[in-house]
């Protein structure tokens, strides 16, 4: 049973956590550019299955994104004008 | 001791000679509760990524201080009581801080500051104008947001370009 769900699994890249791969990617609040890289354009934080981050990194992720958004330099949700 | 960062949003509306007394205020109010000031950096004029008292755009200062908590209930109850504020956030960096190492580091600071100044004038100037270039398309929201809103493609370009933007 094991060995068939294995065989219909597409082939998947690896992903890698992009912060322990390069250790100039810093995790700051104050720095909203490199957070948004890891939430939708709704605002929402993307999870650690899909961005592939290391369960550390991710953790530090989400307190700096959340502290981003307490202080208005990230959106608790953005509205889409296209709506 | 322990050290803080303590962001706050000004109103964009006020001029220089209204805000510089909110600022002394607070700076002296790190001094008389035997804090210390490691650095006050004013990012300017930004836009909020939400209305915060019907306000589109904010005026950020980063206060780098160390203290303890007394010093901060009464900063945070300085700024909850001033109009001037929209918003503020306390983040403990650090617990239990070295007095000195803190004061070695607010002196190189100065100095490196000073360097700076003395030999890199015409870099600087360079570096200033490179940076007013590439403002324009990193500063507004909104079209960053619509190339988003293209096809899945456009969207992962937009995010590589805001990359490279930061790491410049």
């Amino acid at each position: 049973m094991a060995r068939f769900k294995r065989r219909k699994r597409m082939f998947r890249r690896r992903k890698i956590c992009r912060f322990c791969a390069d250790s100039s990617f810093v995790i700051d609040y104050k720095n909203p550019r490199t957070l948004r890289l890891f939430t939708t354009e709704r605002g929402k934080i993307i999870p650690r299955r899909i961005s592939g981050n290391c369960a550390k990194h991710q953790r530090r992720l989400t307190t700096a994104i959340k502290r981003a958004r307490t202080i208005a330099l990230m959106p608790y949700s953005a509205s889409l004008s296209h709506y | 001791m322990r050290r803080y960062e303590t962001v706050f949003i000004v109103n964009p509306s006020l001029s220089q000679e209204e805000s510089q007394p909110l600022f002394d205020k607070l700076t002296d109010l790190i001094a008389a509760h035997q804090g210390l000031m490691v650095k006050f950096d004013e990012w300017g004029h930004k836009r909020l990524a939400y209305e915060i008292k019907q306000q589109t755009r904010g005026y950020y200062i980063l206060l780098d201080f160390c203290g303890n908590g007394s010093l901060v209930k009464e900063l945070e109850r300085n700024m909850r009581l001033d109009d001037r504020v929209l918003k503020y956030m306390t983040v403990c960096v650090a617990k239990d801080v070295d007095e000195e190492a803190v004061k070695t580091e607010i002196q190189a600071a100065e100095e490196a500051a000073k360097a700076k100044e003395s030999s890199a004038g015409p870099v600087e100037d360079a570096a200033a104008s490179e940076a007013q270039e590439q403002a324009p398309p990193g500063e507004t929201l909104e079209p960053s947001l619509g190339e988003a809103e293209a096809p899945d493609n456009a969207a992962v370009s937009t995010d590589e370009e805001e990359l490279t933007d930061g790491k410049v």
